[in-house]
Order: C-alpha cells, then structure tokens, then sequence
C-alpha cells in the first residue's frame, strides 16, 4: 500500500512539473498544449469530440530541419535535439527562437524563430527563419505533429486532399500506407479523418508563396517487434495498431547561404462530422479571397461538349479542317453546344509544344478561322485544346526554348518522358515526345507564351482547354540561376502568374473567351473554368467547394448511363467522346439518347439543378442498395432537389428519400418521364437510371 | 486455282482448299483456315475443346505494317494486310507461304517497293508464323503485325477470360484490362511483350492459347496486343452481345514483331508459336517449357538446399562483420550485400575492411553474395561527362532514356565492364553475385546510337545477356564449384546461365515462376509487414527465405517472432525435404483443396513419387477448414512448421491465420 501511494505522489508530482513546463493554446474548437522547453506539440484535443490527436505526450515533436553544409554533408535535425530557446509568451501566441541549430557537433548560424497561435480559425504555425550560415538549408517541418492517433470508434482513417476536381484518398488506417503527401496551396487542404469526425490542415497561401508538403509516415512502435511475426499478429489489426501515424508540414525552403524566408501560415484545427464538415472551414476562409472570373453566358446555362481530336503525335491525321464542319452539325443535331478540338497545333496532339500554329498539314489558318466564325453562327463553340507547360524535346523549335526549362537541385534538366499514341512502338514508350518542364517563373518564357497565346485569341475561337495546366510533371521548384527568379524558384506560382496574365489577354482580345483547364486546383479557377474526368464514385469536392463553377466531364463508354446521371447529380457539362474522342457523336447513340434528355431535364428546371447551390448529400436522407445522390438548393427560396440515382446495371432498386425538415409539397420526374407527379416518400428506379424530387 | 495442291504429312496434316475458297492447315488439334484472296486467317478452331478462336469469317486478318512516311511526316501509316492485292500463295510441307508485294496505304501516294513473305506452318503444338521484309521502297518497315488475329472470341462469358504472361495476369473479359492512355488508343488496349515477359497466354479455366518466340536469344522485340473494339459497354465493362451500336464486338491480337527495317534492307522474323492447349494457364506453360533450352550448366551444391537469405546495405566492412554475427544466430546463411563499393572518378572502389569482412563471415559459416549492376553509370563523376555519357542507351531522336544505365550492346561498355569489375578483388572471395541487371528501365527496349556497335533500334536486353554471360564466364572463374551467379529475375532465359534470381513479381504470379523452372533456387524477400505471408508463399513454392526487415532499421534480432517461424519452416523444409524441397513442384492443381482464403500447390517427391499438399492460410484474421478432396483421405497424413510431427488425416482441419498444413502421402 505504502509503495502505492508513493507511486501516486510521485505521478501527482510529474503532472504538475509537466504543467508547469507545458503552455495550453485553446479556442472553441480545440486545445493545445505545448511543451516550453522545446516547443513541442504535446496535445492536441477536439473539444467536441474528445479525440486527442496526439494521445502520447511523448511522441509530440517540435520542428526538424533538413541542413546541407558546405562540405556536402546533409542532416536531418530534431528540434528536441536542440537547446532551450527563447520564449515570448504573449496571450494567444507562443515565440519560440532558437539562435543557432545543432548540427552534429557543431553550431550552425541559423535564427529560427517560430511562432503557434490560436485563432478562431485554429491554431496556426508560421514564423520567420534567417539562414546566416554557408549552408542550405532544405526542408523545415513546422508543425511536426509526433502522432495521429486513431480515434475510438474508427473503422477507416483517410489522408484525403483535394485533386482534379475530387478527392486523393489514402488509407491510414487499418491499412498500412507507408508515407505519402499532399501538396500546399496545390491540393488547398488537407483532411485526415475517419468520416466521424477529422483534422483540417491547410496553409493561407493565395499567391504560392511557399511549396509545402503535406506528409504523414507511419512508423513501428515498440510493440510492433515484439507482435509481427505471430500467426495472429494481423487478427484484429493487432499489428497495425502497433505503429504510429506521424505528420510533418514541410516547408521546402532549400534557402540559400545569407537569406531570410518568412513562412506562410499553417492552420491546423480539429472538426466534428464528415469531410463535408472540413470542407466548409476552406470555404470559409475561401470566401476571404476568391474572386470569380468573368464567364460568357453561355457556360452559366445547360450545356454539352464533345472532345474531338484532329491529330496525334504520331501523326495519325483524324480529319481534315475542313471536315469540322461535319462534326459541327452533327454537334447541332444532337444538342451538344461546343467541340474541345484537340491535336490542332503542329505536329499534332503533345507534339510541337509549346507551338500553338496550325499544323499546316489539317488545312490553312484562313480556313480554319472561317470554320470557327461558321461553327460559332450556328451556335457551337471550337475550344481550342492548348498545352503551354511543356516544350517538345524532340522538335526543331526546342533550342529557341531550352533556356527555359526548370532545373532540379542537382542542376539536370527536369524532363518528362512524352505521352503514347497509336504505334505499338509509341504505346510501349519507344518513342515518346519527350518535354523539358518549364520553369513559369521565367518572365521571358512568359512573355513568350504570351505570343503563343495570343495566336489562339488570334484564331476567333471563343475559348481554350488548357491541358495539364495543374501540374508540372513533379516539378515543383527550378534551380535554374538563369530565370531571374530567387534559387528555388516555386513552379505553381509561376503558372500562378500566367494564368492571370492569360485573363488579362481576354480581356483585351475577347472578355468573352473561355479559359478552360484540366482539373485545375482552386486557386487557380479564379481564371480557369474545369474539365475532368471522373467515375460516379468520386467526392464532388471541387463542386462542394463553389456551386457556380463550370465543369464539364467526360463520358466515354456506350451505354454508361451511370457516368450521365452522374453529371446530373453534381451539375457537370457532359463531355461525349466517343472512340476516345476519335469517334463521331452516333458512334454510341444510346448515351447520347440519353444524355439529351438528362440536358431537357436541366434545362427546363434548371432553377433547382443547374443555378442553384450544390450540397452535396447534406439536406437529404436516402436509402436503398445501389443508390447515389445530391442535394440541390435554390438559390431564390432554398427549395431543394434531391437527384437520386441507382447504379446497379442490373438491377432495380427501391429507394426511400426524405428531404430533411421539409415540409413542402414534393414532386417527383424523372429524364424519361419529365412531368412531375406527386411524391409520397419512395420510389423504384430502374437499373442506372435516376430521378429527381424537388420541393414545390 | 490450279496452283492448289494437297499436302498430307506424317502428322496427319492436311492442307486443302474448301468451298469458300479457303486454304485449310488441319491436325488432330487445330484447324485454320486461310482466304486465298487475301490470306486472312479466316477461322481457327482449337479442336480439343471445339473453341472458336476465330469464328466469323468477315472478321478476318492478315497482317499489318507500320511504314512511317518521312515525306509527309506521317508516322502512323498502317499497311493493312487484308487491303492488300491478293497475295502469291505456296505450299509447303504442312505449311502455306504468302507473298504480298507492292504494298500501299491510304496515305501513301504510290505503291511501295516492300514484299512481306508470311509463312504459317502447323507445328505439333500449333502454328508457327515466320516470314521476312524485303524493303526495297524509301520508307522504313517499323514493326509487322503477324500473326494478327481479327478477333478472339469468349470461349465462356460465364467464367474470366485473361491474358497472362510470366510477370502478370490481366483480365480480358468482362472487365478488359485497359492499360493505355485513352488520349493514344481508339480502343480499350492491353499489351505485353517477349521476351521479357517470356509468353502471352490467352486463357480462361479450361482452355487457351499460348504465344511465344522461337529460340532463347530472339533478335527483336515483339510486342503483343489486344484491343476491344467498339469500346467498353459499360464503364471497364465489355459488351455481352456480338453487336453493340451497329459493330461487330470482338477482341482483336496481334503479335507485332519490331524490326526498324530501313529502306534496302532484308529482315528475317523471329518465329512465333501459337500453341493450342486443354486445360489450365499450366498446361500452356508446359508447352512453352517444352519448347525452350535448359539449363546445361551445374551449379554449386551449396545453392541446391533450402536457404536462409538476408539482404543488407553496408558503408563498411564491419557493418558486414555484425550483420554476419547477428545472422548466425538467427539461421541465416548467405548474407546479399548492397553498397559494398563506391563509384570514384575513373573505377569502382569497395568499402574499407572488405576483404576482412568476408573471410570473417566465411569464418562464422556464413556465405557472402555480392550485389553488383554491371552497366550502371554514375552521372555526377568526371569520367561519366568525358567518356561514358556516349554509350547512353538513345531513342530514335537521339535522346537519352535515362542516364543511369550504359548501352549494354556497345562493345566498349562490354570492355568496360569487365576491365572495372574484374578489378575488385571482393568478387573473387565472395560466394558470388547477384546482378540487377537494365530491365528496360525508363522504357530501354532499344537502342538507337549510331555509335555503339549495333544496328538502329537494336533490342538492349540482348547486349544485356552478351554482358552476362562474360561477367557470369569471369565469377565462375573464380572458383567453378563454390561460385554463383544470380539475378532478379528479369527474363526468363537468363536462367541459362544464372544460378538462380531473387524473384521481383508479386505473389500470384509465383506458382508460374517455379512451374517454368522447377529446380531453379528462387529467392523471395521477407517483408516485416507481410513477413508471415510472405515465408508462406517462398514455402509453397519451394523459395528460399530472404529477409529484408527494413522498417525503421534492419536487424533480425528486433524480430523474435519472424526469425523464429523462419527457422521453424526451415527445419520443417529439412525434415521433409523429399516431399517438399527434392520434389517436383505441380503448383495448384483445380479441385484437389476446399476451405476459404487458401493457397495451395502440389509436389511430388523424387524419391518416391508420393504426393504432398502445401496449404496455406492467407487470411490474417480468420482460421479456415482446410478439406483435401481426395478418395482416400486415410492415405494422407499432416503436419505443419509449429507442429511437425506427423498426425494421421481424418477429414477437415482447421488451419490458423497466416499458418500452414502440409498433406503428405503415406
């Protein structure tokens, strides 16, 4: 007894010595405990739920800085490793500087001076780090979170982040991930969750001033040797629950000798519900920036497009420019309103890049202009399929380009290895394109790809889909000292930069001109209106964020009923393209069929599922096997449309739909049977088909 | 007409000439008819099954060409075979030659020079397509379709129907396994290629067709292709019926030969099988093994057991020095060490303490094999901008596919190769090498330098197996009884002259791996997240344990448990070697096992041609009931790596989680 009243003193005693040591930063939402002697994030707990991310005081980390020094030797520092540092405690924020890093045995002339606050928004990481040293200093992570544990009750436990419309998903838990990340501001948030309830992460960057990468690891703990191995060590996820989740925002700095870098806030806060929950923190503070591009009329109404290709790097030539016309009226026949014309430039589809010149081959610029003007008459619109991120490798224009092409760290050229087309030869990678990746923080590229641009407005065209204009191949930072830009320079910002200069081209040429692009990240439809591609399983998380922005979707398989109810559901323009944009609209007459009566459907209520606001599955409760649905409401009155669609090819399936505290008249149609008629609460919806409820 | 003749041979071969005016090769097995108007291959019936490869007529292929026009830049110029004017047709014994000269295209503006001689012969297996490229035109011939297949019906659409090679397996129906990008393919397409794949394997449950090179060193690179036309149905779904929107469904094969024949030139084709066969994916397989060369070398005893592996990187000779210690305790015998050399300016250095270290481990019992990368170049050193940056392997345009790799043809890189390794001493008191060899990484099939020995477009991987065989030549040099010569398993006619390969598929295409080389030590890796599975899987398939516990750290002694149930199944391999290790492996056999989430395979021993059952468990949650469907289960008793001692057999058994049962005759 006397032995166990000794060990409670003594754990007493260690409480209040951590107490003591440890600073609680907290708001409505969360509560944060630091350590004071390293700046450690020992706690950090969801107030409405309880969930403690970090549920081992000791696992909680402060920083690590990735340092190369002058002689070549490369570190990797822990902020526990170092001495005390200075501390400002001011009410909601900590100041932590450290005058000098640890680096093996010596000390380095590096100020690091890291701030932690808490706002209503969560509790933010930013800070300022001045490099006096000879060194680089590569990589800072700030925040280090030292473990993710898993919340009670977690059957899943997802790293999801925002790419190409949807959400990237990995695993965390049962399953084993490894390591992975998420880009920042590229992938605008981050979401670590179990659908109950999550973290949000994110960094309140606008402009790209920082790349941030976003990566969690899972690593053993003791335990884990000591189970791994058993027959039954998996029973249960024995061994997964063995190991840690750890998250590090990495800064990736790679800051020159004599050079001071100010970070950009990180928010981390805690959510109670699912992903949609997270989602609605970023489209708050989204409200604070985002400015929504002029958009021509036409794209705000119901619309359909198909994505035709003329010609491909390997020169296999579809047709001929005077042969668009066809495909025009076949466009006007079918109620499709604009053609994404790919393979136009020269030397045909990823080839010739970054050259936006006819390839004289399909027909002259005179002929095609005309095709444009008389396309246009007739209420159809060519969008001209651009690239401008690349340059072909293996075309004679590549000298006047070279000098543009981002360099890695190690100062090689950053290449792509070029897409396959059509050979056999060119299909097993043979004989590829290949591009330099350009660095877009060249001003004298830019100026360049102005001109290229400028061709395509030249061209009377009443919009562009600007291909692979989100990413760069993984190229993030150019290493290039010839660009004019600080080493490294942050690719992302550069096409930043050019897509607000494209807009103000469009506003000089044509305000009318549709900038289009391939699944843009957020930030940029500021100027990029989206096209992607997508199976009916994905989040609509892009659509969630901004119910206004056009996006169109390609549907490309026969009868795939499901890919066009799908575009009904989440209020995307169907993109035909049949034969894998080769073919002719009658090639798959039956989607077609069906997707003209999907657009009449829209069209005539197009108050309840084209302008109105997107909620995603919030506001309505559904059940039945096979379904998928959404959630509509007009922006007038808030009257909502439930658009509920069964998947099953098979199969029919009952469904049993309730608009939450509605207590409205309720109608039911249906893209086959278009007359409303009242609806009771449920209803038998036939292999892939859907069916619409809305308030009256 | 009158230059028909009939032909019968001693394989009761026919070759005749039918109503529809169609030329006939015919055995007991198969029958393919031609259309003498355009040699099309108009129908091929397998006659074991009575499968319809080729079923409608009007679907017909003969071949097809790529002929790239430099004029007019048109690369994609498909000479169709069946567009053609009829071609001249000889016979020959049991075989039929098509001539087809003068070939155009829609986009040529004239005929061109080029002849395609294609030569179809019944073979005891099935046919075998030969034939040449005489181009006389100005184009190059890029690659010939041939055989070309205007479709493959479903033999079943109530079971899969798949496409399988040695290194994967790909669905083909319902869900056709599309591989490309849709922005480059019309259709839903799905390739593989030989030889690095070895064959292609078109199969459901009972039945298939098996496709392959003729000999062990082919000279080009043929790439095999299936295309869905009109598309998927439903997403990733084929259609069901015959007709979808008004076109004929079907799954199109081509075998397309590479050849970057230039204008002048005479290009022989390497021969391909089509072989016929009854029963399961294996079934084919024997017929490929048949056909291919084995092994004639012997190699050293020591490689011929059950072994423990542990793959290691070191800085240093004492670093190797611990790792042997800890090994001995753990039964590890032959340690495969990483980083035990250094790429200076000018030739390759190994690490401090070497050779210490490897007469140290030799001391403890423990073998050393080294792992080297004859052709890999190091691009930051001097020497690599002076001399070597010119023997990178290059693409038509004159670009690098990588620059890690040298261009194994180059006789320059040969002589390097062998000067710069032959001068470290640690590979000749060393056990051996394990060679990661160029596996086309960065897409590598080729070679297009004008200055490295070889003709334009060369495939790579047979400079790679001229390096092998010199280097393998050299090791064994040094010490013929003791040394061996591994790789990873890259093709399948390296193990001509390798020891043996670390295998790098993953576990569903093991059983294949050890059908196609029975007796050929294969090592598995031994992962710590998987390490229960993956000692199962080496046991079932008669591999040898190669730990590799990297997580966090590499050391065996954090791993009581892994150690422990390698050391038990080790034991349990020498305890019942003659059913399971000096036996030959069948691998799974249809029907012989019943129970959830198991594995199996069968062996049966050399010694005295008993059967044994490995049965695995691969759930990591569940046990299961394992029920060996045989007649006479009193003849069959059981044991397991925790339990070896043999227990009579009495009907179902329940095996634990990630655990294993053998069966064995009595």
């Amino acid at each position: 007894m006397k032995n166990i009243l000794f060990a409670l003193i003594c754990f007493v005693y260690t409480l209040n010595i951590r107490a003591q040591e440890s600073h609680v930063l907290e708001n409505k939402d969360l509560k944060a405990r630091v350590h004071l002697n390293d700046a450690a994030l020992i706690g950090l707990e969801s107030k409405s739920t309880g969930w403690n991310v970090i549920s081992t005081a000791t696992y909680g980390q402060s920083f690590e800085i990735n340092v190369k020094l002058s002689d070549g030797a490369f570190h990797v520092v822990n902020g526990k490793s170092q001495n005390k540092p200075e501390i400002k405690i001011n009410k909601d924020e900590l100041i932590f500087v450290w005058d000098g890093i640890k680096v093996g045995s010596s000390v380095v002339d590096i100020v690091f001076e890291g701030r932690i606050k808490i706002t209503d928004r969560g509790l933010i990481y930013d800070g300022v780090l001045k490099n006096n040293s000879d060194a680089v200093v590569e990589q800072l992570s700030w925040p280090f979170i030292g473990e993710v544990s898993i919340p009670e009750k977690t059957d899943q436990l997802l790293f999801q982040y925002m790419n190409y419309t949807k959400f990237n998903t990995n695993e965390l838990y049962p399953g084993y991930s490894g390591r992975g990340w998420s880009n920042l501001p590229e992938h605008s948030f981050t979401l670590i969750h179990n659908r109950k309830q999550g973290l949000y992460l994110s960094s309140e960057d606008v402009k790209f001033e920082e790349y941030i990468r976003c990566e969690y690891e899972t690593l053993p703990t003791t335990g884990f040797s000591s189970m791994a191995g058993e027959a039954g060590s998996k029973k249960n996820n024995g061994e997964r629950n063995q190991m840690k989740i750890q998250v590090k925002v990495a800064r990736m700095l790679y800051l020159q000798p004599k050079l001071e870098v100010v970070f950009m806030p990180v928010v981390l806060t805690p959510y109670s519900g699912d992903w949609h929950k997270g989602a609605d923190i970023y489209k708050k503070w989204r409200k604070t920036w985002y400015v929504a591009p002029h958009r021509p009329e036409w794209v705000k109404k119901v619309n359909a497009w198909q994505q035709l290709q003329i010609n491909s790097s390997e020169s296999n030539i579809n047709f001929k420019i005077k042969d668009l016309n066809q495909y025009v009226d076949e466009c006007v026949k079918y109620g499709v309103d604009a053609i994404q014309l790919t393979g136009w430039t020269r030397g045909g589809q990823d080839r010739g890049l970054p050259s936006h010149d006819l390839d004289p081959r399909l027909g002259t610029v005179d002929e095609f202009k005309r095709v444009i003007a008389d396309a246009n008459k007739k209420g159809i619109k060519i969008l001209l399929f651009t690239k401008f991120t690349w340059v072909d490798m293996t075309a004679d224009l590549y000298p006047d380009w070279a000098s543009h092409v981002a360099w890695n760290n190690q100062g090689d050229t950053c290449r792509h290895p070029g897409y396959n087309y059509n050979t056999y030869t060119q299909l097993l990678g043979i004989n590829t394109r290949r591009f330099g990746i350009f660095c877009m923080m060249d001003k004298d590229l830019r100026i360049k790809l102005h001109a290229a641009f400028q061709k395509c407005l030249d061209l009377g065209a009443p919009g562009m889909v600007y291909d692979e204009n989100q990413h760069h191949a993984g190229t993030m930072l150019c290493f290039n000292p010839n660009h004019g830009h600080q080493i490294p320079g942050f690719v992302y910002k550069g096409a930043d930069l050019l897509g607000r200069e494209f807009m103000a081209m469009c506003k000089q040429s044509n305000p009318d001109f549709l900038m289009v692009g391939e699944g843009p990240y957020d930030i940029q439809s500021q100027y990029y209106s989206t096209y992607t591609r997508a199976d009916y399983n994905h989040e609509p998380v892009l659509r969630y964020i901004d119910s206004d922005i056009p996006i169109a979707c390609a549907v490309t398989d026969h009868y795939d009923k499901n890919q066009i109810n799908m575009c009904l559901a989440n209020q995307y323009a169907i993109s035909y393209e049949s034969r894998n944009f080769k073919g002719h609209l009658w090639e798959f007459p039956r989607v077609i069929a069906y997707g003209k009566q999907v657009d009449d459907l829209r069209k005539k209520y197009s108050d309840y599922l084209w302008e109105a606001e997107f909620k995603d599955t919030i506001g309505a409760v559904v059940s039945g096997k096979d379904l998928k649905y959404t959630v509509f409401a007009r922006k007038t009155d808030g009257k909502k449309a439930v658009v509920v669609y069964n998947t099953n090819t098979k199969e029919e399936n009952h469904a049993e739909i309730s608009i939450v505290g509605s207590g409205l008249r309720q109608v039911i149609f249906s893209p086959e049977k278009q007359t409303p008629v009242a609806f009771g609460g449920t209803v038998v919806i036939a292999p892939q088909s859907a069916i619409v409820v809305i308030e009256k | 007409m009158n230059r028909l003749i009939f032909l019968w041979t001693a394989l009761s071969v026919s070759l005749s000439i039918n109503a529809r005016e169609a030329l006939i090769l015919e055995n007991n097995l198969l029958k393919a008819e031609f259309d003498v108007k355009n040699g099309s291959l108009i129908q091929l019936v397998n006659k074991a099954t009575g499968w319809k490869i080729v079923d409608r007529a009007s679907l017909g292929q003969s071949f097809e060409l790529l002929v790239p026009l430099s004029d007019t830049d048109i690369r994609f110029n498909v000479v169709k075979g069946i567009e053609q004017k009829p071609p001249v047709i000889e016979k020959q014994t049991g075989g039929i030659v098509f001539n087809w000269s003068g070939l155009s295209a829609k986009d040529m503006k004239e005929v061109a020079d080029i002849t395609f001689k294609g030569i179809v012969c019944l073979t005891e297996n099935g046919l075998e397509y030969s034939g040449e490229v005489i181009n006389n035109s100005p184009y190059p011939v890029e690659y010939v379709a041939w055989p070309f297949l205007g479709e493959v019906s479903i033999p079943d659409k109530n079971q899969p129907f798949y496409h399988s090679t040695r290194s994967d397996a790909k669905e083909l129906f319902p869900h056709f396994s599309n591989e490309h990008g849709y922005w480059g393919v019309d259709y839903p397409t799905s390739t593989s290629h030989l030889p690095e794949h070895a064959f292609a394997s078109v199969h459901n449950r009972e039945q298939g067709f098996i496709v392959y090179g003729k000999g062990n060193f082919p000279t080009n690179l043929i790439i095999n292709s299936f295309e869905l036309i009109p598309g998927f149905e439903l997403r990733n779904t084929n259609p069901y019926s015959d007709e979808m929107d008004g076109q004929a469904v079907r799954i199109q094969f081509k075998s397309n030969q590479v050849i970057y024949n230039q204008s002048g030139e005479k290009t022989i084709l390497n021969p391909v099988h089509l072989a016929l066969y009854k029963g399961s994916l294996y079934s084919g397989i024997t017929l490929f093994k048949k056909a291919k060369s084995v092994s004639v070398f012997n190699s050293p005893e020591w490689i011929q057991d059950p072994l423990t592996w542990q793959n290691i990187s070191i800085n240093n000779g004492n670093e190797l020095i611990n790792y042997a210690k800890e090994g001995v305790k753990f039964g590890v015998d032959v340690l495969l060490v990483r980083g035990w050399y250094r790429e200076s300016n000018g030739n390759l250095q190994e690490v401090p303490g070497m050779k210490e270290a490897i007469d140290e481990c030799h001391k403890t019992g423990i073998r050393v094999v080294l792992a080297t990368n004859w052709t890999a170049a190091n691009k930051r050193l001097t020497i690599y901008k002076q001399e070597l940056n010119q023997y990178l392997m290059l693409d038509p345009f004159g670009i690098s596919y990588n620059n890690s790799f040298l261009c194994p043809l180059s006789k320059r890189v040969q002589e390097k190769v062998i000067e710069e390794w032959s001068a470290l001493q640690s590979l000749r008191l060393a056990d051996g090498v394990i060679n990661a060899d160029n596996n086309h990484s960065d897409k590598s099939y080729l070679c297009f330098a004008h200055n490295h020995d070889h003709r334009y477009g060369e495939p790579t991987v047979n400079g790679t197996m001229d390096t092998d065989v010199s280097m393998a030549e050299i090791i064994r040099g040094y010490g013929k009884e003791s040394k061996v010569v591994l790789g990873f398993g890259f093709m399948d006619m390296q193990n001509l002259m390798y020891d043996g390969y670390q295998i790098s598929s993953s576990a569903p295409q093991f059983s294949k791996h050890r059908c196609l080389n029975p007796a050929t030590p294969i090592l598995s890796t031994v992962d710590v997240r998987n390490a229960r599975r993956d000692i199962n899987f080496a046991l079932l398939n008669r591999f040898n344990i190669s730990y590799e516990l990297q997580f966090q750290r590499n050391h065996l002694e954090d791993y009581p448990h892994i150690t422990a149930y390698g050391r038990n199944v080790k034991s349990f391999r020498n305890q019942y070697g003659d059913y399971i290790w000096d036996a030959e492996c069948i691998g799974p056999v249809e029907n012989l096992v019943e129970g959830n989430d198991l594995s199996h395979a069968m062996y049966i021993s050399k010694k005295n041609g008993k059967k044994s059952v490995v049965v695995v468990n691969t759930s990591t949650n569940q046990s299961s009931f394992v029920t060996l469907k045989t007649n006479a289960p009193h003849n069959f008793v059981y044991a397991s790596p925790e339990n070896p001692a043999m227990q009579p057999y009495h009907g179902s058994l329940e095996v634990q989680p990630q655990s294993v049962i053998l069966f064995l005759e009595r």
